[in-house]
């Protein structure tokens, strides 16, 4: 069952977020929401993954969904190493997704000791490797080199976007255009789809 | 080749020990009066004197017993607290106050006070306890307040069980504050302590010892066990240290 919001409303203080928010998700692949920043991309991301509870309306088909989150920042536990923090959601494959982002030879080392490429990757493959139905990307590019970027989303749209929904949010036009299967532009707030 | 000489790990240790005393054998040499102010020899005579009795280390263990007894009391009791608040609003809107209160009174009012209450040999203890739960409290309090709200955002997304938000977040935001805790109280529980066995006088304590030499005019003594507290809350301070590295290593793992 296609997941969908069905006149959502969100405000956060007077600022209304959402505002008789509709829309189908499709069941599997890329799905970009592409629009300028402090739009409500976020927030829309967050009514997903629970962090944010509707103040009126419904998300239709997300019952029991399990989510996987690249988030804006990093969010990794910076005491862990980098195999620990993957392996914090995925045990049995750690050295397969660390290898997926290419740092695997960084394996028993901490994010803190990495550039913030690096950071970014680990955080690309703890999402990828955490059993989930539904794949959030906030931005997920961010000071990631292109070639490296494209690779990865290549591999993503390969063995994950072919079975399930991969919602990524962005500002940028050129990923947009680049990785969507399904391209959504939004202007807000409140959030409203200005074309697809 | 100076700067070297003065970091040296023993120059750092041995120069201010040998300066201070040199001031302190010049003062007692200045004062003339034992009484007053003894020598460095003599004290150090009397020290010698006082290791080789078996009375000197029973009345040191007891001591050291009851003020570590109610260190780690005091720590449990705090630490246990400290949850109980992060958990319940209305344990912070009860306890703050009583703990405010605690902070201000003058640890001579409790001592006074117990004394009615139990027996000279707990009094120090509870009064440790009541001196050092109150710090641990309010440090762990801020310690997990200080904890990154994006992490527990990022641990609900990824349906991490209690037990791992607990080791991988909490532990590890709470644990400089619990160091902190530890090491500050660790002082004052000493100072509390020694202060509780003076007035209280239990059978076997250094507290017990330094009311006698007030009592009996045995200033020698006084500087004796006086240094036999700094020397053991020192060596304690270093050994809790060393336990809370190495507890702070292998806490996130």
């Amino acid at each position: 069952m296609s997941i969908a919001w069905q006149k959502a409303e969100l405000s956060f203080g007077n600022k209304k977020i959402l505002h008789q928010f509709s829309y189908t998700l499709p069941e599997k692949g890329v799905i970009c929401f592409f629009g300028p920043s402090g739009c409500g991309k976020t927030t829309l991301l967050h009514t997903l993954n629970g962090l944010l509870k509707l103040q009126s309306g419904q998300i239709l088909g997300l019952e029991q969904k399990k989510c996987a989150m690249v988030f804006q920042e990093d969010r990794l536990l910076p005491q862990l190493t980098a195999w620990q923090n993957i392996a914090l959601v995925n045990e049995q494959e750690t050295m397969l997704y660390l290898q997926k982002v290419g740092l695997a030879e960084f394996a028993q080392q901490k994010p803190t000791d990495f550039s913030g490429g690096m950071k970014r990757r680990l955080a690309i493959a703890r999402a990828w490797a955490a059993d989930s139905d539904l794949l959030l990307l906030d931005e997920p590019f961010t000071g990631l080199e292109e070639s490296l970027a494209s690779h990865i989303m290549a591999q993503i749209k390969l063995e994950v976007a072919c079975k399930k929904p991969v919602i990524l949010v962005t500002h940028d036009s050129q990923i947009a255009k680049k990785y969507s299967d399904f391209l959504v532009a939004v202007t807000g707030p409140p959030l409203q789809i200005a074309a697809q | 080749m100076r700067t070297f000489i003065i970091n040296h790990k023993w120059v750092k240790f041995l120069l201010p020990a040998f300066f201070y005393l040199a001031i302190w054998g010049w003062a007692a040499n200045q004062v003339g009066q034992e009484l007053l102010l003894p020598s460095p020899a003599l004290v150090g005579a009397r020290f010698m004197h006082l290791v080789g009795q078996s009375a000197f280390w029973h009345i040191t263990l007891a001591s050291l017993f009851r003020i570590m007894l109610g260190f780690f009391l005091g720590v449990l009791s705090g630490l246990g607290l400290a949850i109980l608040t992060h958990c319940f609003l209305l344990c912070e809107v009860l306890l703050s106050p009583l703990i405010r209160a605690i902070r201000a009174t003058p640890v001579v009012s409790f001592i006074l006070l117990t004394l009615v209450w139990f027996s000279s040999a707990a009094v120090p203890v509870f009064i440790v306890w009541l001196m050092v739960m109150p710090i641990v409290w309010q440090n762990m309090v801020a310690g997990i307040a200080a904890v990154d709200r994006q992490l527990l955002e990022m641990a609900q997304v990824f349906r991490f069980g209690r037990g791992q938000i607990m080791r991988h977040i909490y532990v590890p935001a709470a644990l400089p504050f619990f160091f902190s805790a530890c090491i500050t109280s660790l002082g004052l529980a000493w100072k509390s302590g020694i202060a509780a066995e003076v007035l209280a006088v239990p059978v076997l304590a250094i507290g017990g010892k330094l009311h006698d030499a007030k009592v009996y005019l045995e200033t020698p003594d006084l500087f004796v066990w006086t240094a036999v507290v700094i020397c053991l809350s020192l060596f304690l301070e270093k050994i809790i240290k060393l336990a809370l590295r190495r507890f702070g290593k292998v806490a996130p793992l």
